[in-house]
């Protein structure tokens, strides 16, 4: 079939600019970012799209190729293979797949601009094959089936492949379909590379198998082939995932930019327009409470992989406030549930009102109002025992907070809160 | 009859049906997470289950010549119209016999009937593969932009309740208008046979 009328007779055409439009509307408008648009997490918010990209791309080639089939191709011996033959067709719908991919990248790519980084090609390779494998399937399937039933197929089943499993436990099985792309990743986190290897075995094998189905003429041994192949791509994958929890990432490692203030503070690469504030509002909360006697770590980061619960660190957004960056810097005083909450037959009572009350001192400590706090439930009672410590000399409300601190950290008694006790 | 039986591919359009009565207790009472552009949703497979029926009617329906068929003695779009209601009363009453391994009867059967009466409106202006491919992208559209800030959009009726009223009232109407769709199919062929 000559090329241009495999185009101007495939309805990928008509459906390119509407996937361009939903897409942009979905990566624009309705999904917001969850985390800074570092170069990462822009390289894999296109995934966001998968559902929508595969689903339409694979009706379009399920179409595309269906016509072939009415032609009666199917009863011809023609010289050339069917391979051959549907990859004409069968290309429209896969450029119209890339397409959608591309127009993610550009509505994403745009909002890195000014951060340092560079191309994460893992999520970009996911989708494209995902696309790919999608499209290869409703190829063969447009091909082997009547259309009345291969549309309806391939339309809802490439949909509900990509949002069901997200419905299904175990957790992991949502990363066989890429679903932890979509919201990938804070700045101090990278995607496990289970992840990776999981998400791109599955349309992999879909892919594989269905160019099996397009192969061989011989039905029983293509059906067979195609079978086995997509299977154990998916047996493969799912051993590769088990064990992968909601949130695929594992810590970040590698250089951080740092500034030797009171106390010293240290960034990644891509935050680091956030380091003259984050210093400026980390030495005021480092004077203001070291003249109350409490003492202060002479290091504050953003979290990595060598952080642990004793470190002062924190998360802040690209665009926060001063205010919102004293907030969780305070935060990252409060003391942390150590580990033997966990093993010591759980957290004693009252652990997590002392965590509040604790950043609410800390926060009043520092100059901010304790009422004005994140946790809504019981205001009066924590702003009126913050009031109380404050009412303190300087040496007492120390000795209080760091009473307070020590009972959390030792995760053997309920914390004692009062202190005129 | 028997002619007309068979290019109407009964046989595959009763094992459609068949296949439709066996898929509504084995998806139970499953529901699928729908990725809204607006809003977050689910929505029960069973309601989706219908697109079998309606796929197997357009199936059905296609396979007819229609030059013939406007040349016959015999009103052959009666028997299409009888076939579409006598599909959908079979579908439903089977489906109502499945009530207590399927809570989504009241749903699937007014997708059923929404999804065939839509499909014929499409078809009466394109043609069956053409109805069939649009049908199913219109019930993905509507899962995905159907749910709003305010609540499940008018037109997104395949997603509403069982209760709704307006969604019964829209699948009743889209198949009544499908069916008209067939009698006025039939009437512009006659004009332009006599031209």
């Amino acid at each position: 079939m000559p090329w241009r009328a495999a185009w101007r007779t495939s309805p990928a055409l008509y459906c390119a600019p509407l996937l361009v439009a939903v897409v942009w509307y979905q990566l624009q408008v309705a999904m917001p970012w969850r985390f800074d648009p570092t170069w990462l997490a822009a390289y894999s918010r296109p995934a966001a799209g998968l559902f929508l990209i595969a689903t339409v791309a694979a009706g379009c080639a399920a179409w595309d190729t269906s016509r072939l089939r009415r032609g009666g191709l199917t009863g011809w011996v023609p010289v050339r293979s069917p391979l051959r033959l549907l990859s004409a067709s069968s290309l429209p719908a896969l450029c119209l797949g890339m397409i959608g991919v591309a127009t993610a990248l550009l509505t994403t790519l745009p909002q890195t601009m000014g951060a340092p980084g560079w191309l994460d090609v893992r999520p970009l390779t996911v989708v494209v094959v995902a696309v790919a494998g999608h499209t290869l399937l409703g190829t063969a399937l447009g091909w082997l089936l009547p259309v009345y039933v291969s549309m309806p197929s391939v339309l809802v089943g490439t949909y509900l492949w990509h949002v069901y499993p997200a419905a299904m436990e175990p957790l992991w099985l949502r990363h066989l379909v890429g679903y932890g792309w979509e919201y990938c990743c804070p700045v101090w986190a990278v995607p496990d590379n289970r992840l990776f290897w999981a998400s791109l075995l599955v349309p992999l094998g879909l892919g594989g198998g269905a160019l099996l189905l397009l192969a061989f003429r011989w039905v029983l041994l293509r059906s067979l082939l195609a079978v086995v192949t997509a299977g154990a791509a998916i047996m493969v994958a799912a051993e590769v995932a088990t064990g992968l929890d909601v949130d695929p990432t594992v810590p970040r490692t590698g250089a951080m930019v740092c500034e030797e203030s009171e106390p010293t503070v240290c960034v990644w690469p891509e935050n680091v327009a956030l380091l003259a504030p984050v210093a400026a509002e980390a030495t005021r909360v480092a004077d203001d409470l070291r003249a109350l006697g409490v003492a202060v770590p002479d290091r504050l980061a953003e979290r990595a992989a060598d952080t642990s619960a004793d470190d002062w660190f924190f998360q802040a957004s690209r665009d926060a406030e001063p205010e919102q960056l004293r907030r969780v810097i305070v935060l990252g005083l409060v003391p942390q549930v150590p580990e033997c909450a966990e093993t010591a037959g759980g957290l004693p009572e009252g652990t997590v009102r002392a965590q509040e009350v604790a950043w609410a001192w800390l926060w009043s400590a520092t100059g901010g109002d304790p009422s004005d706090f994140p946790y809504p439930d019981d205001v009066g009672h924590r702003t009126r025992v913050v009031e109380e410590v404050r009412a303190l000399p300087a040496h007492g409300q120390a000795t209080w907070y760091g009473n307070v601190r020590d009972a959390v950290l030792a995760c053997d008694a309920s914390p004692e809160l009062d202190p005129s006790a | 009859m028997s002619w007309w039986l068979k290019v109407r591919r009964t046989p595959y359009l009763a094992a459609a049906i068949g296949a439709y009565l066996i898929v509504l207790p084995l998806v139970g009472e499953n529901r699928v997470p729908l990725i809204s552009f607006t809003g977050v949703a689910s929505a029960a497979v069973a309601a989706m289950a219908p697109l079998i029926v309606m796929a197997a009617v357009m199936a059905s329906l296609a396979s007819r010549d229609r030059h013939y068929e406007l040349l016959a003695c015999r009103g052959v779009w009666r028997g299409d119209m009888g076939l579409i209601v006598v599909t959908a009363v079979v579908c439903c009453l089977g489906a109502w016999a499945l009530r207590h391994a399927q809570p989504f009867v009241v749903e699937a059967s007014r997708n059923l009937v929404g999804f065939v009466g839509t499909a014929l409106i499409i078809r009466a202006v394109t043609n069956e593969r053409a109805a069939v491919a649009l049908t199913t992208a219109a019930v993905l559209v509507a899962a995905a932009f159907g749910h709003g800030r305010r609540g499940l959009q008018p037109w997104a009726w395949p997603l509403a309740d069982g209760a709704s009223i307006p969604a019964a009232l829209a699948a009743g109407v889209l198949f009544t208008a499908g069916l008209a769709a067939i009698a006025a199919a039939h009437g512009a062929g006659q004009a332009t046979r006599l031209r």
